[in-house]
């Protein structure tokens, strides 16, 4: 055997025995902590205080109109937080059906809402009302019902709506917020 | 790949939302409502036997029995030769000037020159006259069932 031989068997083993005749590695590794801070997510809610009709009506004819006013309380925490509240009027339920379009439902602003430093609210044409900044929201707000006098659908006769209820047992506010995508 | 899990790769939403009832009760509609009767001590027989330009006059009492004020109007048919008018009030002494009814509803007037309709309240009675009137011409022994129809129509 020569020495160019002997030489390169040697080497062959130290790498052999380097890598572990198995093929395990020795990489060197360690670990730090990084301390973070808690993070703390904040909290979106709504109440409604109990309210009236004004005037109040016992028995509705064509040509009547009434507002029903309640107080919102938004309770909105996150720096960044921002929403929409909407009256859910599905919740309204109407007897007979087919005198459903002979009454007219709006929402809109009641006495001046009290809103948090820095924030902003805002009762929106299509009967929304969208928040921005965080604190607590005393939002009244007031609900006209109206039972027109004269009909605007010529196909439906009048007299459909006689003895007819609408249900506000269960009226529903519902706040959603609507932050914009997190990167 | 701790910055991977904090990243939340793909756009994924958290929106929050919450909602609160409020019992606001119901409200419910009335109806409208007329009576018609005649007054007391009515008689048919009072328009028995009429010769011809005679007339015969006999009140009786509208009362709104709903809930909304109501303009009224009536409409009548009755036989060749016969006649028949009303007023929205009692009855005068003399022939009705009031136009004769036919089968379409004309307003209920108090007087046969006022313009506008009698209207009658919620809960309220009016008096009113009802005249049969036999034309000249009206053939002997001719006889002539009619139906009084009164409209009421809500008003504002």
């Amino acid at each position: 055997m020569n020495k160019f031989t002997k030489g390169s068997i040697a080497a062959s083993a130290a790498v052999l025995l380097l890598l572990g005749g198995a093929g395990s590695l020795a990489y060197w590794n360690d670990d730090a902590a990084l301390a973070v801070d808690p993070i703390n997510a904040g909290q979106l809610t709504i109440d409604a205080s109990t309210g009236a009709w004004a005037p109040e009506i016992a028995s509705w004819v064509p040509g009547d109109q009434a507002v029903y006013s309640t107080v919102l309380a938004v309770v909105a925490e996150g720096d960044n937080i921002q929403g929409t509240i909407e009256l859910e009027l599905d919740s309204v339920e109407i007897s007979p059906l087919e005198a459903a379009g002979q009454f007219e439902l709006t929402l809109g602003a009641g006495a001046a809402a009290t809103v948090p430093d820095g924030a902003a609210l805002t009762f929106n044409a299509d009967q929304s009302i969208t928040f921005d900044g965080p604190g607590t929201y005393a939002i009244p707000v007031a609900l006209t019902v109206e039972f027109p006098f004269n009909l605007s659908d010529e196909n439906v006769s009048p007299n459909i709506s006689q003895n007819a209820s609408v249900d506000f047992d269960s009226v529903s506010f519902t706040v959603t917020q609507t932050a914009a995508m997190v990167p | 790949m701790l910055g991977v899990v904090l990243s939340g790769v793909g756009g994924s939403y958290a929106l929050w939302n919450d909602s609160a009832v409020v019992d606001a009760g119901s409200i419910s509609t009335g109806t409208p409502g007329l009576e018609a009767q005649w007054a007391a001590g009515h008689d048919d027989a009072l328009w028995q036997n009429l010769l011809p330009e005679e007339s015969r006059r006999q009140p009786f009492t509208l009362t709104n029995t709903g809930d909304v004020p109501m303009a009224l109007s009536a409409s009548a048919v009755a036989a060749p030769g016969f006649e028949v008018r009303i007023l929205g009030s009692s009855c005068p002494t003399s022939a009705l000037a009031t136009s004769a009814l036919n089968g379409t509803p004309t307003v209920l007037l108090a007087a046969a020159f006022d313009t506008e309709p009698v209207t009658i309240a919620p809960g309220a009675a009016l008096s009113g006259c009802l005249e049969v009137h036999v034309a000249a011409d009206a053939m002997p022994a001719s006889e002539s069932t009619f139906s009084i129809t009164i409209d009421g129509r809500q008003t504002t």
